[in-house]
């Protein structure tokens, strides 16, 4: 079952790689609808069962999988919103000039799932490296006119990260004797190790977690890469998916460094809320709404990991909350660009129209005449800034108030994030959608509900009931929790 | 029976004319001649020890060399042929448009 | 049935916001007063659940859980050195105070309803209107009946959103929106010190339920919920701290200084209704949230004493401010802002019913005088200058009855609805266990002056309004009955609301609302005996002061005309029109300097760091190039190279073996 889930997205990539057209796209969708429909099954019977088989024996390398909780909860959002965005960009009219776009999506889907179901280091490594390609490779076919400039930053940036990383994998498995690189194998040998080894290993994990994350200053490529991808907004949200640092950590990194996490615990709080609010900050004055939601996604980001660094169960659930669902309405923002950009841009070929389509308050008083979709991005955006009753809220709080309990200072600072992020959202909503009318555009449609309806229900419901959710993090944060010594 | 060392003193001999060959000419096809000469120096080397020493392995590996050299012959024989075909001259001192 | 009992109550907030989402989804496609009658009859409907609430918890000791809960926050505690999973339940919980404020906010929100029927006719919005508020009402419900902190702040930043949306609903003008938006961020400014004592609190009980921490005090027995010891000594610096963020916390909500600024704003915008939905229900959050904290601020001396500066300094500000306004509504928003510092002195001074007292008081006058210049506006077609009215009693009757018992309840004439409030107040600052007796007759004494003031500036507003001659352009026309009788409704209840809370000296039990509320709210230890005689001066003096600030005010207009333009002129009237200028000193040392900071870091991290990143690139790119200088393209030149290397590697083994 859960090898089906991983790999029918890579499988459907190629399927679809022989048709063209309306085809390509069904064929895609369904891809992604069937694996989030198995994933489902998954939560419903309570499948976490481990598969572990040798993969290279000689190396001490397993193919082992299991969704557990938090993974079956990132697994099930990234199935979700990958349906949501395929579908959505059926039916844009553009979508037969991108039609790569089908394939890449996909194959991006397989590494993500790969990466949340990995439990040998290696395996992890690998999907966590592979699903990089195709990620450039949008950037790359479809990206905007300083792609390739964005293209090598990111790819800097995240190989450069990704190979610390393969070091300390290996150099985990050679301190330790461990027969494998099996995360269980490893864990338990780990903490056998002196203080200063488990330092330098804990770091090159982090290298890989801090650019993907991204923590301030290894942020630098984000901005780009969103602002150069296409517009319609499908590689962003695959993009936003591909945070994964934060669940590195948790996964990873934490507990098999504990005594390092803690030694350097103050140093990551005050970096991670330093990124909240320095993100929050940036996006104020953003004048393009691709890098306003960058920026806002690195708040969101300096977040998750201020909550994974109190290591302390009620920041590190908070923390995996935040992660599963801002990659639900921070994604859906980028759905919303895509979609008020397809009503602006008359041009989507013309450099000078598109930009003009992304800027903020290049048009106002939008809400006129498109009262709902008005409505709709109010409520994403209120869910992004963590107003309560919505999905946001959870998270955020969560992790101040677990982080508060490690470090105060850190978290005022954070919690000074809830005053800007209101700022900049409401600012850009008010310049691009209240005010004076300078013109109309269509109201949303049907096909655009049945993209947004779901999401709309998914981040509503979890802000308010979100036991079932919480029900999944549990076992796993306490048992991390617990590790870490709990405070 | 011819002693080892003869075979080991020819093969240094052929070795040497290969690579005096290969520094002094100019001409394309020469130098790759020289190569080759160079490369069955080593091999009859190779074949020396292997016989001296009874093991097999040197022998096998010899074959496997003479296949991968004349694999190589076609191909490098065929980029020569393609770079006259294009440029006037098979000098190796003209033809640096690689450089760094 | 048992189900029933315990969850009915829960009903409430859930009927408004079910008309929310109705009105929301199918509103556009209704009729004109459709969505107004249905918004008004599910408030109706939640005014009916809260006399039910208030009849079942009115025996009750202890508050009224209900029982259908779901976890809404992960939450980790320590016992024994075990970590123990205890989410946070979202529930609901009905007590004493919390019946007080649902029945104060359905039943003035429903009046609300029934005006706006009549007043937002023919305009675009209208389902759109009546979505809002009933949002707004499920907000403010959720706020008062939460059982724990968490689900507090879930009403708290709701009624926020609300305001947002109410302050923004003529949205296509830049200044609503503008003021809109103000008011959400000073509101988070607020909402984040909220956050910061909630995790203080946590850290502190291990608990963020209301009724667990305030009972952990001993001053309220709850059965059914776990008593922890925490040991938490009376003033230690985590209560003290945690009671200072609550404070800074409602004064956001609340519009104290120094986060008042959003109000004026909020009420010079486009209706009266979203404006008095402001004064009567939402900014009385923060005073809820005091006395709903009463375990914490009884115990908290030092955060009590800075509740009631704050409250006396706001009530200085607000009535100071409200002196030369123009605007008919912003003399009322001022107004506002300065009797919502009294509810903190009030609250600060430990004496929490009192507080509530002056909300319910409050919620009553300050209703009918925002419907009553509602209704003005709405006959002289939107005009809002007092300067342009005039003369109004014979073209507006009703309105005008019902504004001079608005304006004699605010101003504290006997036997009113403000005249008991304020005095209680008055009294409670006198003989407050906090801060000292000196602070407390200071507090007093500003508070006196604040009665003379208040009745002042609404005499003012009174007499610019309707006496006099009409100096505007208008037709004026008395309003529909739809508006008419939520008006006499309102001003009955200003005249007669003064009795819940009778003054001591009229006997041991007169006073209903002190009684009703001591389990759920009760007051502070330490209040400093009066004796009756001095309760009566007390009474009597602040009944002067009130008078007092009438006759000034007539003498003052009678000296300078009704249009009072010589008076407005000199400094101390610009002072005041400009409200002493406390949004300028934001604008030059917050806002700007915030804006600058933003707009720097974003040049600097598109521009700057890119730039960093660049030169370290390019470093790479030119070591690369000086190193390709090996590569000269002459293959001679590598073969010597090769055979050179190769010569020292054998050079190099050649000696190492013979050495």
């Amino acid at each position: 079952m859960i090898h089906l889930i991983i790999f029918i997205p890579l499988l459907f990539a190629l399927i679809a790689l022989f048709f063209r057209g309306q085809a390509r796209a069904s064929v895609s969708i369904f891809a992604a609808l069937s694996s989030f429909a198995l994933t489902a099954v998954v939560w419903m019977f309570k499948i976490d069962t481990v598969y572990r088989t040798p993969w290279i024996p000689g190396a001490g390398v397993f193919y082992s999988v299991t969704f557990d909780g938090p993974s079956l909860l990132l697994a099930l959002v990234a199935t979700l919103m990958t349906s949501m965005t395929l579908i959505y960009f059926s039916f844009r009219k553009d979508s037969h000039q991108a039609e790569g776009m089908y394939p890449l999506a996909l194959a991006m889907l397989t590494g993500l799932l790969g990466i949340f179901a990995a439990r040998d280091l290696i395996l992890f490594y690998v999907f966590f490296e592979a699903t990089l390609v195709p990620s450039l490779f949008m950037l790359g076919l479809y990206g905007r006119k300083n792609r390739v400039r964005a293209l090598t930053k990111m790819a800097l940036y995240t190989i450069f990260g990704g190979l610390l990383m393969l070091v300390s994998i290996i150099g985990t498995k050679y301190y330790t004797n461990s027969p494998s690189f099996d995360f269980l194998e490893l864990f338990g040998r780990t903490n056998q190790l002196d203080l200063e080894t488990q330092t330098w290993l804990f770091l090159g994990f982090l290298a890989a977690f801090a650019v993907k994350l991204p923590l301030f200053p290894l942020h630098n490529w984000l901005p780009d890469f969103h602002a150069e991808n296409h517009p319609s907004g499908v590689a962003d949200v695959m993009g936003t998916l591909y945070k994964v640092g934060g669940y590195g950590l948790f996964r990873f990194a934490l507990p098999l460094f504990p005594a390092a996490a803690q030694n350097l615990q103050w140093v990551f709080m005050f970096l991670a809320a330093f990124t909240a609010l320095y993100g929050a900050w940036i996006a104020f004055s953003s004048k393009d709404f691709k890098r306003l939601l960058a920026y806002a996604g690195l708040s969101h980001m300096g977040l998750v990991a201020l909550g994974m660094f109190s290591l302390n169960p009620i920041g590190m659930a908070g923390a995996l909350f935040l992660l599963a669902f801002q990659g639900v309405y921070s994604s859906a923002l980028f759905l919303i660009v895509g979609m008020l950009e397809e009503r602006l841009n008359k041009d989507s070929h013309n450099e000078k129209t598109t930009s003009q389509a992304l800027e903020i308050g290049h048009v106002r008083g939008l809400a006129a005449s498109a009262p709902a979709f008005a409505g709709v991005t109010l409520l994403l955006w209120f869910a992004s800034i963590g107003v309560p009753g919505l999905a946001g809220f959870v998270g955020e709080f969560s992790i101040f108030l677990g982080a508060y309990q490690a470090n105060p200072w850190a978290t005022a600072l954070a919690v000074s994030t809830v005053i800007a992020s209101a700022a900049f959202a409401l600012t850009a909503y008010q310049r691009t959608w209240l005010e004076e009318a300078t013109t109309s555009i269509p109201e949303l449609n049907a096909k655009d509900w049945f993209v947004l309806a779901p999401i709309l229900a998914v981040t509503v419901f979890f802000g308010v009931f979100s036991g079932s959710a919480l029900k999944l993090l549990e076992p796993s944060v306490q048992a991390v929790a617990g590790l870490l010594g709990g405070k | 029976m011819v002693e080892t060392q003869y075979y080991i003193a020819l093969a240094a001999i052929l070795f040497s004319i290969g690579a005096v060959g290969f520094l002094t000419r100019r001409s394309a096809i020469q130098m790759f001649l020289c190569v080759e000469l160079m490369l069955n120096a080593a091999n009859l080397a190779l074949v020396a020890f292997s016989r001296a020493w009874g093991d097999l392995i040197a022998q096998s590996a010899v074959f496997i060399i003479l296949t991968l050299a004349a694999a190589e012959v076609a191909i490098g024989l065929g980029i020569i042929v393609a770079i006259f075909k294009k440029r006037p001259t098979t000098n190796v001192d003209v033809l640096s448009s690689l450089k760094g | 049935m048992d189900f029933l009992n315990h969850n009915l109550f829960a009903l409430m907030p859930v009927l408004p916001l079910l008309g929310w989402l109705v009105l929301i989804v199918w509103g556009k496609n209704m009729k004109e007063p459709t969505p107004g009658i249905i918004a008004s009859s599910l408030v109706f409907l939640s005014f009916v659940l809260a006399i039910v609430g208030f009849v079942q918890v009115s025996p009750m000791k202890e508050p009224l859980l209900n029982t259908l809960r779901w976890d809404f926050l992960p939450m980790w505690v320590l016992e024994k050195g075990q970590l123990v999973s205890k989410p946070l339940q979202f529930g609901f919980a009905l007590d004493h105070l919390s019946s007080i404020m649902t029945l104060i906010i359905t039943g003035i929100g429903f009046l609300i309803h029934v005006f706006a029927i009549g007043y937002m006719q023919h305009d675009k919005g209208f389902s759109r209107f009546f979505a809002y508020l009933n949002f707004f009402i499920g907000m403010m419900l959720i706020l008062v009946l939460a059982d724990s902190y968490p689900v507090l702040f879930i009403g708290w930043e709701g009624v926020g959103v609300a305001s947002y949306l109410l302050i923004g609903f003529w949205y296509t003008d830049r200044k609503n929106s503008d003021a809109a938006r103000k008011a959400f961020i000073v509101n988070r400014i607020g909402d984040a010190f909220l956050m910061l004592g909630m995790f203080l609190l946590f850290m502190t009980f291990q608990t963020l339920n209301i009724h667990e921490i305030n009972s952990s005090f001993g001053s309220v027995v709850i059965p059914n919920v776990t008593t922890i010891s925490t040991g938490i000594a009376y003033g230690s610096p985590p209560l003290e701290l945690a009671a200072l963020f609550l404070l800074l916390g409602a004064a956001g909500k609340s519009a104290q200084l120094p986060l008042s600024t959003w109000l004026p704003d909020a009420m010079a915008g486009p209706t009266p209704v979203s404006a008095l939905i402001h004064a009567a229900t939402m900014v009385t959050a923060g005073v809820y949230l005091v006395a709903r904290s009463h375990g914490i601020f009884a115990n908290a001396p030092g955060a009590s004493s800075w509740v009631m500066w704050i409250g006396a300094l706001t009530a200085v500000y607000g009535a100071l401010s409200a002196i030369a306004q123009t605007d008919i509504k912003k003399i009322l928003a001022y107004s506002t802002v300065s009797q919502l510092g009294y509810m903190f002195i009030a609250v600060g001074s430990g004496a929490y019913w009192v507080g509530i007292f002056h909300v319910a008081t409050h919620a009553f006058f300050k209703a009918l005088l925002f419907l009553s210049s509602g209704s003005v506006i709405h006959a002289l077609d939107g005009e809002q200058d007092v300067r342009q009215m005039g003369g109004l009693r014979e073209k507006l009757p009703t309105t005008h009855i019902v504004s001079l018992i608005g304006t004699l309840a605010i101003a504290g004439i006997i036997p009113l609805a403000g005249f008991f409030s304020k005095d209680a107040i008055l009294s409670s600052a006198f003989t407050s266990p906090f801060g000292g007796e000196f602070s407390g007759y200071l507090i007093w004494a500003i508070g006196l002056i604040v009665a003379f003031l208040t009745a002042g500036y609404m005499w003012r507003w009174y007499t610019l309004v309707f006496l006099g001659t009409y100096r505007g352009h208008a037709h004026p026309h008395e309003s529909s009955s739809v508006m008419t009788i939520p008006l006499w409704i309102l001003a009955g209840l200003s005249v007669v609301g003064g009795f819940i809370g009778l003054p001591h000296f009229l006997g041991k039990n007169v006073n209903w609302l002190e009684h009703f509320l001591e389990e759920a709210a009760p007051n502070a230890i330490g209040f400093r005996e009066i004796p009756i005689w001095g309760e009566a001066i007390l009474i009597a003096l602040a009944l002067a002061a009130a008078i007092g600030g009438i006759l000034f005010s007539r003498w003052i207009i009678a000296r300078d005309g009704a249009k009072s333009a010589g008076w407005i002129a000199t400094p101390f009237g610009n002072a005041s029109r400009k409200a002493l200028f406390l949004d300028q000193t934001y604008d030059v040392a917050v806002s700007a300097p915030a804006k600058f900071v933003s707009e720097q870091l974003e040049l600097a991290d598109t521009h700057g760091l890119d730039r960093g990143i660049g030169a370290i690139a390019n470093g790479t790119v030119e070591a690369g190039a000086s190193l390709s200088v090996w590569q000269s393209g002459f293959v001679r030149a590598y073969a010597v190279a090769v055979l050179l290397g190769t010569a020292i590697l054998v050079g190099y083994l050649a000696l190492r073996s013979f050495a």
